[in-house]
């Protein structure tokens, strides 16, 4: 088998769904799904590999108030991974093949991961949520 | 038609060591659907990414699991290394996977353990566990604790383990080996065995690929997404590497997988063991990643394959941390391996994919 490689590629929102489509014509297998807080909102990792040496990385950038496509029904596995990341970051997603509605994860404050912990991530997260949480300096971290 | 009722297994239950829930929708004694949940201990460990740097978050890494604490640090350092362009000392990337591979056979082990005690066979459950502690005794000569920790950083490992030690560690798996052939036929051969296992909880190679599932249960069904296939790190010094397949796709064919595959890395072992080279374990890493960069990795943990991310922003902190576990990208697969089982084969199917759930809530 050749080296490892990892490849990160950007798509419109809109083209989510087309690419999960073309991910399981072509016999691709679906290894994750992540969020990650930026300063306008959220980042989706969707990540496939077709061939088992590339680990295809696919990034959309969605916002708190868009609906995201669910790719479970194409793809099971991802139906763990769609309620997390609306448990945990909040994400609205649409059309989970087993959808929890928010239940999945038994959680003490409402979207944990996506409470701010940076001032550039504050603005975003406070908007929709309207809380407010005190950013403190973290240790070696530049000004 | 019979009527549903739903029965509720878990969190708390004899087979189940950590706490997952299933819903069991039955008519009569066979179950139509199974619909998981896990959240009970769920602990946030991404999230401890933006409060420690890149290099103390090693440590919380191989918290993550008790079982594959030395799988995540080494997956987690990959990563670190691979974003910062960092190379590892030849010597260090041995000694990673003769640990790393240690780690599988006391895992199989234990899990074998636990499958026997799940199918009844108390006694079975007793010498895996017994023949397991000899690999607990060699990581507590070397690394100084029952759980493998602090043994793996970014650039390497933290301390060297000397040939004469790993010669012992070669002399102890011989014996191990003599002890697991003594009690293997019970698993392969024995008819109470069998009855439990045969023909349970069968997923098809199709099924398999559908439903993206790694680790020995996609083995057991003729899926190879073995990473170490890709023959990174250590395993690219091995002359050869065939991963352990089995076309059964039932409880049987997992289990058969799983316990060749404690062979397998007792022989990854002791070729490494052999040939590993003399020379420094650790390239300590300088600088921090620079903002905007990330990198993924995946590792061929005991329970199959996990997917790691990191992204960096300049800092020592980084952005974002990724853990994927195999337990997660499992379910899918055992909702649809326990639809249509028995009611009494459900602890037997459930443990197949040897599920870690504090793996998956991490």
């Amino acid at each position: 088998m050749a080296a490892y490689q990892d490849t990160f590629t950007s798509i419109p929102l809109s083209e989510l769904a087309t690419l999960a489509q073309s991910k399981k014509d072509e016999g691709a297998r679906f290894i994750n799904i992540h969020a990650a807080t930026v300063a306008d909102g959220f980042v989706l990792t969707y990540t496939f590999t077709s061939n088992e040496t590339v680990t295809d990385n696919c990034q959309v950038h969605v916002t708190a108030d868009d609906v995201v496509p669910a790719i479970s029904p194409l793809f099971l596995a991802a139906f763990v991974f769609e309620n997390e990341v609306h448990d945990l970051f909040g994400i609205n997603i649409e059309g989970i093949a087993v959808d929890f509605k928010g239940d999945f994860y038994q959680i003490s404050i409402e979207t944990p991961m996506a409470v701010p912990t940076k001032p550039e991530h504050a603005t975003a997260v406070n908007t929709k949520y309207g809380a407010t949480v005190p950013v403190k300096q973290r240790k070696g971290e530049e000004q | 038609m019979a009527k549903q009722t739903i029965i509720p297994f878990g969190p708390q239950h004899p087979v189940l060591p950590e706490p997952v829930h299933l819903d069991l929708v039955v008519e009569d004694e066979t179950v139509v659907q199974a619909i998981p949940r896990i959240g009970f201990v769920h602990r946030g460990l991404e999230k401890l990414v933006e409060k420690k740097d890149y290099t103390q978050f090693v440590f919380v890494t191989e918290r993550i699991c008790g079982i594959c604490s030395f799988g995540h640090s080494l997956g987690y350092s990959q990563t670190i290394e691979h974003l910062m362009g960092i190379e590892v000392p030849p010597r260090a990337e041995y000694l990673r996977v003769i640990l790393h591979e240690l780690s599988r056979v006391h895992s199989h082990l234990l899990w074998l353990g636990l499958g026997a005690d799940a199918f009844g066979f108390e006694n079975l459950f007793m010498q895996c566990w017994r023949i397991r502690e000899r690999v607990l005794d060699i990581f507590e000569k070397t690394t100084g604790g029952r759980v493998v920790l602090s043994a793996c950083n970014v650039g390497g490992t933290l301390y060297d383990i000397d040939d004469e030690t790993l010669k012992g560690i070669c002399a102890t798996l011989d014996v191990v080996r003599r002890e697991y052939d003594a009690i293997l036929g019970a698993f392969l051969n024995d008819y109470s065995v069998r009855s439990r296992l045969e023909g349970v909880g069968y997923l098809s190679q199709q099924q398999a690929r559908d439903l993206s599932i790694v680790g020995p249960f996609a083995r057991a069904s003729n899926v190879n997404n073995d990473v170490r296939c890709l023959r990174q790190g250590g395993y690219a010094y091995l002359e050869s590497f065939e991963p352990i397949m089995s076309d059964g796709g039932d409880c049987l064919a997992r289990v058969i997988v799983r316990a060749k595959e404690v062979y397998q890395s007792i022989d990854i072992i002791k070729e490494l063991a052999a040939k590993i080279p003399a020379g420094p374990v650790m390239n300590a890493p300088k600088g921090k990643p620079a903002a905007g960069t990330q990198a993924s990795m995946r590792l061929e943990q005991p329970r199959g394959e996990c997917y790691y991310y990191a992204k960096g922003n300049g800092s020592m902190f980084l952005e974002r941390m990724r853990i994927r576990t195999p337990t997660s990208q499992n379910l899918g697969g055992l909702v649809v391996a326990l639809a249509g089982c028995d009611l009494a084969d459900v602890p037997n199917i459930v443990l197949t994919i040897d599920p870690c759930i504090s793996c998956t809530e991490r």
